[in-house]
């Protein structure tokens, strides 16, 4: 390869790298983007942790009932199942978990998960925990919303 | 001297060999089948959440169906296979990229990006360096299986391998800038710490060595240790100017791996194996046999290739892949092995030291400056 070429390639990357870091900054992380994993922010400060995680009841036709996490409840994948969840069920302003092919799909996984019972309807909220780092409180938790799907509905 | 011919001189100058790129070819390659992706868990999923990134994948309406994903899995199994017994190198290693960039681009269309990029790109780069040109089927087939002894010695294309360290000091730079931002470098926050009490209680991960590190409570153990990261994590793109200072900063990172899988329970094992790239690996004693590998004498290469990657991708279907203990495995040996280069660094400057102060304390005047053995000459 040329002189050149070879100069204008590497200074193409030097100039690229900051212009996708405030493409990320400004809008959204660009795919495929030369990132590695930031851990900006620092967890706590105060000597307080918190998790916000969701859980899955689920009510059977046969008068049954059932509670799931989010990892029994999405397949076994290579990223992180809580961002999937959350993706799916709450950015965008949840409009992802109300379209009827999630709800078909919710459906047609908590009926597998349970063993083929029908299920009626689904409940999902989303549980502030918070932890002391210094063992000051015991973890406290807290519902921060609430999501019913009946599934009768969406037949 | 002017710049461009400084930026040509820079770009071209190292010490790394065909021989040493292509041990370093069989590593990645038996590397990556390991911890094979799959793709086709998420056509399990509603096409709602179809959420591509910024970028190309944002021209698709949703998932492929699950058939497709399945022939990504076998395509990238193949062309690994290819890349590893160095058949057809150059077009299967640019397809292990391709592949990989689509495959992933699907996954990451799930609402998560993960930063294995460098992992991905390797092989194109390394193509273009000649990591194809020995133990290949390749090299038997223009060459014959018999090479002259001192053809080992020759130096394989080095611009590739500088692009590649020049990238991964960037992808690095992207870590470094947030955290400078988010308050790592306050000294009345320990960063370090703190992701290390949230993984344990939020995410529930319980790393080898964490009780030995929630024990101890004090700023002034964890408050450097966010200097440390931030400090590497910029510096390392200044690392590539020389070979030395790269093969000393990522011998810091991948110590720092190790570091962070024992405390956080967080395995960057694709990183080490870029991190590999950098080694001399011609100076690594082998056995005689390796060395005279792979010496084929059927014509039917093809179909050992596409059978043994059909073989890999069944068992990796049907087991899941070996990443649950080849990631803890690769992090041990990378993180020691980084340590043991850093310790050897160290003994180096010690002698070159004593040297000095020898040929200072005798009546002849000083005749070398420096023993260091120059890594950017050519290996005799």
């Amino acid at each position: 390869m040329s002189r050149v070429l070879l100069l204008l390639l590497f200074a193409a990357v030097v100039i690229a790298t900051p212009v996708q870091y405030i493409v990320k900054q400004k809008v959204s992380e660009p795919y495929p983007g030369l990132f590695q994993p930031a851990f900006g922010g620092v967890p706590s400060q105060s000597g307080i942790l918190e998790e916000r995680k969701p859980q899955i009841d689920v009510a059977y036709a046969d008068g049954s009932s059932r509670a799931f996490t989010h990892q029994e409840l999405l397949y076994d994948s290579g990223v992180q199942s809580l961002s999937v969840f959350n993706s799916g069920f709450y950015r965008d302003k949840a409009a992802r978990a109300r379209h009827p092919e999630t709800t078909a799909w919710l459906k047609e996984r908590v009926e597998e998960l349970g063993n083929g019972s029908m299920a009626r309807e689904a409940v999902i909220t989303r549980v502030n925990t918070k932890y002391s780092t210094t063992g000051a409180f015991a973890p406290q938790s807290q519902v921060v919303d609430e999501m019913r799907v009946v599934f009768q509905e969406a037949r | 001297v002017t710049l461009a011919h400084r930026f040509d001189t820079w770009v071209h100058r190292g010490d790394l060999t065909f021989l040493a790129l292509a041990r370093f070819r069989i590593l990645y390659g038996v590397a990556a089948l390991l911890v094979l992706p799959d793709f086709h868990w998420m056509s399990n999923y509603p096409g709602a959440w179809f959420n591509p990134p910024l970028g190309p994948m944002m021209l698709l309406d949703g998932f492929p169906p699950e058939w497709f994903l399945r022939a990504l899995e076998l395509a990238l199994a193949v062309s690994l296979v290819a890349v590893t017994l160095g058949w057809r190198t150059k077009v299967a290693s640019f397809a292990v990229t391709a592949v990989s960039l689509v495959g992933y681009g699907f996954v990451y269309s799930l609402g998560k990006i993960d930063h294995g990029i460098l992992f991905v790109l390797l092989p194109s780069l390394m193509a273009l360096a000649g990591w194809g040109e020995r133990l290949s089927f390749d090299s038997v087939r223009r060459h014959g299986p018999d090479r002259a002894p001192g053809d080992i010695g020759l130096l394989a294309a080095q611009w590739p391998v500088r692009l590649l360290a020049l990238l991964s000091g960037l992808a690095f730079l992207t870590a470094a800038v947030p955290k400078v931002r988010g308050g790592w470098l306050d000294l009345d926050t320990q960063a370090v710490q703190n992701i290390m009490l949230s993984e344990f209680y939020v995410h529930g991960k319980e790393a080898w060595l964490v009780d030995l590190f929630m024990a101890i409570p004090y700023p002034i153990f964890w408050e450097p240790l966010d200097y440390v990261t931030v400090l590497l994590e910029a510096g390392l793109v200044l690392c590539v100017l020389t070979w030395r200072s790269l093969r000393i900063g990522y011998a810091v990172a991948a110590t720092f791996h190790l570091g962070v899988f024992l405390m956080l329970d967080i395995a960057f094992f694709h990183n080490l194996v870029v991190y590999a790239a950098f080694v001399q690996w011609d100076r690594v004693p082998a056995p005689a046999w390796l060395m005279q590998l792979p010496r084929p004498s059927t014509r039917a290469h093809a179909p050992l290739v596409v059978g043994a990657g059909v073989v890999v991708f069944a068992l990796v279907s049907g087991l899941g892949n070996a990443a649950p203990w080849a990631s803890p495995v690769g992090l041990l040996v990378g993180g020691a092995a980084g340590a043991a280069y850093l310790l050897w660094q160290l003994v180096e400057v010690r002698r070159w030291f004593l040297n000095r102060h020898t040929e200072r304390s005798s009546d002849e005047p000083p005749t070398a400056t420096l023993s260091l053995p120059d890594r950017n000459r050519r290996p005799a």
